[in-house]
């Protein structure tokens, strides 16, 4: 990816001349977008991508409790169209998320919260 | 998907050859003949032999197989990777667990917002190399049995206990499926749904 590096020269009095990065934009800089999806209940939480609307990757992600009090986040394994995360005997789920790759090789998306209820999300991503 | 039908020739001679030879749209078929939705688009080993990037996918793929000791490597690999920005001894820590159907998750014992946010940037750094190629294969192995997309394998489960209604098809559940508003026949059996996806989600099977 060609990287456009804007770069301000700024005269410093007597002490010379500090160089600074204002800003570093991909040249080519877009926006890709894919949808996921979750069907989730208490013990399992599964994100797919859109079968319309392809993404990349697709990874789900929960944050586990422990009845001890110990707690954990744990980042399910990524996979094309679907990944899973579940919860195991004793241990309760209070939060799902989910996050996509829109383009292949591209960044991810930040992550987005996912409910027990059906829901759709659309994944953003400046490539 | 459609497939189109070619017909050539005097049509008076023709009558019963077309009745032979075309094949109708799945969305044509009726619930008596078999229809699937297509395939998903998975990655196989031919894919990973050419964007295998480290010295370790390299060797991974070049007998043209991925096992699942080497799927476990992989993630070994990342933990390793992950350990010097996370090192062992300190806090949060990260690690690697098996689920009992052979997929490996990655653990942070902590729910910190920007713990969260630094184990994202590293997890992405860390699978280059790793487990980006080698993770994704396992997990479509498992996730998605000779290419069958969620939703095709959702509806199997329903059709299997009779809960189908009558008159909705794998086409019509697809389109609910991916739906912000899907219908009131999909609402109603949504439960079912769901359901059907813990069994197939806590089946122990592993990815072969």
């Amino acid at each position: 990816m060609t990287v456009r590096r804007i770069v301000a020269s700024i005269a410093a009095g007597a002490l010379g001349l500090t160089l600074a990065t204002v800003a570093a934009l991909p040249a080519d800089a877009a926006t890709a977008t894919c949808k996921a999806h979750n069907t989730t209940s208490s013990s399992v939480h599964t994100v797919t991508e859109d079968s319309s609307d392809t993404c990349s990757h697709v990874q789900a992600r929960a944050e586990r409790y422990y009845a001890s009090g110990a707690h954990e986040t744990v980042l399910g394994p990524q996979g094309s169209v679907n990944s899973t995360v579940y919860a195991t005997p004793g241990v309760s789920i209070t939060s799902w998320a989910g996050r996509a790759q829109p383009v292949s090789s591209s960044p991810w998306s930040s992550w987005q919260s996912f409910t027990t209820t059906t829901a759709t999300k659309t994944f953003s991503v400046t490539i | 998907m459609t497939r189109k039908c070619l017909v050539a020739g005097a049509i008076a001679l023709m009558v019963g050859a077309l009745a032979a030879g075309c094949t109708a749209s799945p969305e044509a078929s009726s619930k008596s003949s078999p229809s699937a939705l297509p395939t998903v688009d998975l990655i196989d080993v031919a894919y990973l032999q050419e964007h295998a990037t480290s010295d370790f996918e390299k060797e991974v793929v070049a007998d043209g197989k991925v096992t699942h000791a080497e799927y476990v490597e992989a993630n070994q690999l990342w933990l390793e990777c992950m350990q010097q920005e996370f090192p062992v001894g300190t806090q949060p820590t990260i690690g690697i667990r098996e689920q009992p159907n052979g997929l490996i998750d990655w653990v942070m014992n902590s729910v910190d917002e920007a713990d969260e946010e630094r184990m994202t940037l590293w997890a992405d750094k860390c699978s280059f190399g790793t487990t980006e190629l080698v993770g994704v294969y396992f997990n479509d192995l498992w996730e998605n049995p000779d290419g069958k997309s969620l939703a095709q394998q959702l509806f199997e489960c329903l059709d299997a206990k009779g809960l189908v209604p009558d008159g909705y098809t794998v086409f019509d559940f697809d389109r609910d499926f991916n739906s912000d508003a899907a219908s009131q026949t999909f609402n109603e059996i949504h439960a079912e749904v769901v359901k059907c996806n813990d069994e197939r989600a806590l089946r122990d099977v592993p990815p072969s």
